[in-house]
């Protein structure tokens, strides 16, 4: 018989009376398992805290996205948003099934190349493209996302000294009904100013006019405001056509599909009241398929889907590294996963499990990172069982973002690795060292040494 | 060209193919071979040729069809009556007017024939020569100053004239050859055919019937002898055969129906047999009855067999059995069959209207056509269609509710273009499990794309159909939504084609145009039927293929040749009367035609050199698909006669009624594509293979690419031509 677990012994109070409206408190299972691989053995083997991608889910997650959408609309088109997690093995598993690349900055750009991206199915978006960038995209015909005027002009003066005309869209923003309106990207709609720059494109006559492109906002919680989107793209394209003659190749809609994961303040879990991609696909499908387009005339619809995409396939191995009480009584644990690894804890509600069985009690508890900073707080209640020193958690829902906004902040940034289709573990990116820190750095002479 | 050797050209051409076209050929060598032939008899070849010159050009200024006159269609019989009377009288100047005359009402007889005849899809054969013959002789028989000639009777005489003793050493020689009896007769058959009925004569025909087509010589030969055996059996007369030479109506019908207005084969032949008694019989019955005006039958036996049987053909229900009646007429036995077989198997799909998958995206076929449940007895010629998810299943989460199934509520899209029917859009889905018998099909839209030719779609859900009864709509136009009304226990998509109007007709077997299998590789259908369990979806048209190979009448497509620097090349797109497309080389004269059928561009026959840049582009381009797939390959077969003639092809044309192993096959393979949303760039690879007996004959490659919309660049490796040529972008 295996020896019986030790638990720490605690007082609890006596919880009486009904049930809560969804009956007896839900306990989730502990996650033993990623992908078939034991995280305890994870996180001997690579250490902790540890980043885990999973390449079944990215790829079966990817694939329900495509099907939404193919499945209603002729001819779609995902791009991958670099910035949501630019890993090269994240991104390649998405261009092998068949994503673009959408990036926002010269260095995402050298990665998406870098990656062997063709640079015709590049999308270049963002506000903050250098005449060097712009130049380049241009000779390598990506696909130029317009933010501001300043942009097109300089782009117009581009085009002069370039081999190719540049292939441009411009981004559109717009009132769908969601708040906060992002306004500060691209042209506004409602007053004119996106017509009146794809006048200026049109009459410039350097520019290939290539699609529209808008990008409502982020965690977009009403699938109606695509709907809303697409169908004033769509007024835009006709107005094209009746105006220039113009058939646009696609409409681009950009990302902010909301993913699983349950914002702070939620009362429902995100699972069960997020939109799904069968949501999304129906309300932006149905909007450009009853707008004046054609049956075969229909432009490509392109997606820069990315939270939704990658979020489920990520996840945090972290270890306790001890309990205390704070002074109201209540229960606090530290772990060793703090902000600097989960930027979105500041407003996901994370699902936290366990990763080892354990008896039946829990408690509310306060979970605390390992930075001495007062803001590390990855969740400030969460009914968790008793643990020891050394135990498992596991963060789930943590794809999107956090591998490119992870800071390196008091702690070094540890591997991360990746369990492929066959449940083999791959590193994909190692931990810092000291000398990744302090090989960048430099001492000028008078500091080389503190001897004074 | 200038004009006058445009005259000249047409002029020639117009005169050889009255010669020939007595044989239904076109080839020129035969044509010279049968002008020499004719001027055997010096005057006879004389007032043959004055007489064709009667009929093309006032034929010509009539302004009658200038095809059929460069064709030799208006020339052959007045040339038939030129050689007639040429032989028959003495060259007096009275005689040319009677001669022009006798041309002149030959061409209004021959309209005449071909008014009426026609009506009955009937050829008018030599008919215009018999009446316009008989007639001539029988009026000049009271023309005083014709005097009628010896030239038939005194051989030697006109040999002399004409050609002096060489001439008459080469006939004694031939007169005292020992071949045997039946020889002598074919030649000599032959030979009476031009009015000569001597074996020199006979022999050149023969030579040039071989080079024009071995099959026609073959049923030559066949129509021959199987007479030549039905006299010695029936015990006739052999001077029947033998004197009046009248063994060339067995000839002719034998070539008529046993190659070139039925496709050759074991059967054309057989019946090539069967006719030969009712020949003679004709033939024999008919001297009796004309002796009296002493008048010979000429090809009056030919013309009334071949007539009777054409038309007793048309009376088939069958049109398919054998022997086949050739449906394009190519003047040739070997192209007749080869082409016509070819075609038959290449475009047997030509019928169907291109009925596409009603639905976007990857479904699968979850009861195909003679299904287990349902698609039975008059339905069993339907399918339904659902989606599967990652793990192989219909729906996620439960499956308790018709929205956890993946194909519920996703959009059903017209198949093709058509009219609304009819419509029904009121039954409620059914709960999982529960069917709804009293309404078997549910909401259904039945879409009127043709007579006789309905599709249907049924288990719809509630309230989502869009469209109207009556109306207009373009295929890939949405319709409605999938559901689960009607017999359905889970939400699916039931699709059938039917040829009657109503909901609930029997089904009928019509395969879908295009479409894409997705197993462990994409594969390209082209007409079948997708098969229960299998993934498919619509093909995406690959837009710069479409582009490139859109030919539109009037276009000019220019290229340069590695291997001739600075010599540009034009092939013109060409629109004729009968809607045939086709790209011209002016310089060479050759043609290529193709056609499309929305999904495939075909070159479905190419003439002229086989030096041309042109040939290559035909075999090159002989089957293109306007979609691109990684593992994209479409395969097809070449009629022997798309290749120079060689010993091998001279074998295959004497066997080719019975069996054709020249089979020349066509692959082609997606090379490269390069995406572009400007238009893609697309290189095709195709090859031209004939294996005999496992042993590669012949192995051409090419490659074809497209940039953008418009032809890009051929390479060529076809045995000694190895070249690029590149398209100029205009």
């Amino acid at each position: 018989m295996e020896k019986q677990k030790y638990e720490r012994p605690h007082i609890l109070r006596l919880e009486t009376g009904m049930p809560g409206k969804f009956g007896m408190r839900n306990e989730p299972a502990p996650t033993t398992h990623i992908d078939g691989m034991a995280v305890s053995e994870l996180a001997e083997k690579y250490g902790s805290p540890l980043f885990v991608l999973s390449e079944k889910t990215i790829r079966s997650v990817y694939r329900q996205a495509y099907k939404a959408f193919s499945t209603r609309y002729p001819k779609v088109q995902f791009a991958w948003s670099y910035k949501t997690n630019y890993l090269s093995a994240v991104c390649n598993i998405f261009h092998q099934e068949g994503s673009w690349a959408e990036v926002v900055s010269g260095f995402e750009y050298d990665k998406a190349l870098a990656n062997g991206v063709d640079p015709k199915k590049i999308i270049f978006n963002g506000p903050a493209k250098t005449r060097e960038e712009l130049l380049l995209a241009t000779n390598n015909e990506s696909l130029i996302h317009i933010d501001h005027l300043d942009e097109l002009y300089l782009l117009i003066e581009v085009a002069e000294h370039a081999d190719h005309r540049p292939r441009v869209a411009i981004r559109v923003n717009m009132d769908t009904g969601i708040y906060p309106m992002w306004d500060r990207f691209g042209f506004n709609y409602e007053n004119g100013q996106a017509w009146d720059a794809l006048n200026k494109i049109m009459h410039s006559g350097k520019l290939d006019l290539m699609g529209l492109h808008t990008h409502i906002g982020t965690f977009i919680m009403s699938a109606n405001a695509y709907a809303v989107a697409a169908t004033k793209l769509a007024e835009l394209a006709r107005l094209l056509q009746v105006k220039f003659n113009h058939k646009l190749k696609y409409i681009d809609l950009g990302g902010g599909f909301a993913s699983k994961n349950t914002l702070k303040g939620s009362y429902l879990p995100g699972s069960d009241t997020n939109p799904s991609f069968n949501d999304y696909a129906e309300a932006i499908s149905s909007a450009l398929i009853n707008s004046h387009f054609a049956p075969g005339e229909l432009p490509m619809l392109i997606l820069e889907t990315g939270r939704a995409l990658i979020d489920e396939a990520g996840y945090i191995i972290s270890s306790v590294i001890a309990n205390k009480r704070m002074s109201t009584g209540r229960r606090a644990t530290i772990i060793d996963a703090g902000v600097n690894l989960l930027f979105t804890s500041f407003w996901y509600q994370h699902s936290i499990t366990v990763a080892q069985g354990t008896s039946q009690y829990r408690e509310d508890t306060s979970l605390y990172g390992p930075l001495c900073m007062n803001i590390d707080c990855i969740r400030d209640s969460i009914n968790l069982p008793l643990l020891n020193p050394g135990d498992h958690l596991v963060i789930h829902q943590t794809g999107a973002y956090n591998l490119t906004q992870w800071m390196q902040f008091i702690h070094l940034r540890p591997k991360v690795v990746m369990i492929d289709e066959m449940g083999d573990a791959h590193i994909v990116r190692e931990n810092e060292e000291m000398e990744s820190i302090t090989g960048l750095e430099k001492l000028p002479g008078h500091l080389s040494s503190i001897k004074a | 060209m200038s004009d006058s050797i445009k005259i000249l050209n047409q002029v020639f051409r117009s005169t050889i193919n009255s010669y020939t076209m007595v044989f239904f050929s076109k080839n020129r060598w035969f044509g010279l071979i049968l002008v020499l032939v004719s001027f055997f008899d010096i005057y006879a070849g004389i007032a043959g040729m004055i007489s064709i010159f009667t009929a093309n050009s006032f034929a010509w200024l009539m302004g009658l069809n200038r095809a059929n006159i460069l064709s030799g269609f208006y020339g052959f019989n007045a040339l038939l009556v030129g050689l007639g009377l040429g032989i028959a009288f003495e060259p007096v100047p009275q005689f040319y007017l009677l001669l022009i005359s006798v041309a002149l009402a030959t061409l209004f007889l021959t309209l005449a024939f071909e008014g009426f005849a026609g009506k009955y899809g009937l050829p008018y054969l030599t008919l215009p020569f018999l009446i316009a013959l008989w007639i001539a002789a029988l009026a000049a028989r009271n023309y005083t100053t014709l005097m009628q000639g010896d030239s038939g009777i005194y051989t030697m005489n006109s040999m002399y004239e004409s050609g002096g003793t060489a001439v008459v050493s080469i006939y004694e020689w031939f007169g005292d050859i020992h071949w045997p009896v039946a020889v002598k007769t074919y030649f000599k058959s032959l030979g009476a055919i031009f009015f000569q009925y001597h074996l020199f004569a006979g022999l050149l025909i023969a030579a040039g019937l071989l080079i024009y087509s071995r099959i026609a010589f073959l049923l030559s030969v066949l129509g021959f002898v199987s007479a030549w055996l039905f006299y010695m059996l029936i015990g006739a007369d052999m001077n029947d055969l033998n004197y009046g030479y009248i063994g060339f109506n067995h000839i002719l019908t034998a070539i008529a129906i046993g190659g070139f207005f039925m496709v050759a084969s074991r059967w054309s032949m057989l019946w090539v047999i069967l006719l030969t008694p009712i020949i003679s019989i004709i033939t024999s019955g008919f001297s009796e009855l004309i002796s009296s005006l002493q008048l010979p039958v000429y090809s009056l036996p030919f013309n009334v067999v071949v007539l009777l049987f054409l038309y007793s053909m048309k009376f088939r229900e069958r049109m398919l059995l054998k022997p086949e009646t050739v449906a394009v007429q190519y003047f040739s036995p070997e192209k007749n069959l080869y082409i016509g077989e070819n075609s038959r198997n290449r475009f047997k799909n030509k019928a169907y209207v291109p009925v596409t998958l009603p639905f976007f995206g990857i479904w699968t076929v979850n009861q195909g056509h003679n299904g287990e449940y349902t698609h039975k007895a008059d339905w069993k010629h339907a399918w339904d269609f659902v989606i599967t998810g990652e793990d192989g299943k219909e729906f996620s989460g439960g499956g308790k509710d018709a929205s956890d199934f993946h194909c519920f509520n996703k959009p059903v899209i017209a198949p093709a273009d058509g009219w609304i029917e009819e419509i029904i859009d009121h039954i409620e889905d059914n709960a999982i499990g529960e069917t709804n018998i009293q309404h078997n099909w549910g909401n259904t839209i039945v879409i009127r794309h043709n007579e006789w030719l309905y599709t249907k779609l049924s288990h719809l859900k509630r309230g989502s159909i869009k469209v109207s009864q009556g109306a207009w709509v373009s295929r890939g136009q949405i319709l409605a939504a999938c559901g689960n009304s009607g017999n359905s226990p889970y939400p699916h998509l039931h699709f059938q084609v039917q040829a009657t109007p109503h909901i609930g007709s029997a089904t009928i077997n019509y395969p879908v145009s295009q479409f894409i299998c997705h197993s462990a590789k994409q594969e390209l259908k082209i007409y079948e039927i997708p098969e229960n369990g299998a993934k498919v979806s619509n093909v995406e048209t690959e837009q710069s293929l479409k582009d490139a190979f859109h030919f539109v009448p009037g276009q000019t497509i220019r290229y340069s040749n590695e291997d001739a620097p600075g010599h540009i090349g034009e092939w013109k797109v060409i629109v004729d009367i009968y809607k045939n497309h086709y790209l011209c080389d002016d310089e060479t004269g050759a043609k290529a035609y193709f056609f499309t059928d929305g999904a495939l561009i075909f070159f479905t026959h190419y003439e002229g050199p086989q030096s041309s840049m042109l040939y290559y582009f035909y075999l090159a381009a002989y089957k293109i698909p306007l979609s691109s797939y990684r593992n994209l390959q479409v395969k097809d077969v070449f009629p022997p006669s798309s290749f120079a003639s060689s010993p091998l092809l001279f074998f295959q044309d004497i066997v080719a009624p019975f069996y054709i192993f020249l089979k020349p096959e066509f692959s082609l393979t997606l090379h490269e594509i390069e995406e572009d949303l400007n238009g893609n760039r697309v290189v095709l690879a195709s090859e031209v293979n004939l294996k005999i007996a496992g042993y590669n004959r012949m192995s051409y490659r090419f490659t074809i690419s497209s940039n953008g919309g418009k032809l890009e660049r051929m390479s060529i490796s076809a045995g000694k031509v190895n070249t690029v040529i590149s398209f100029l972008r205009s």
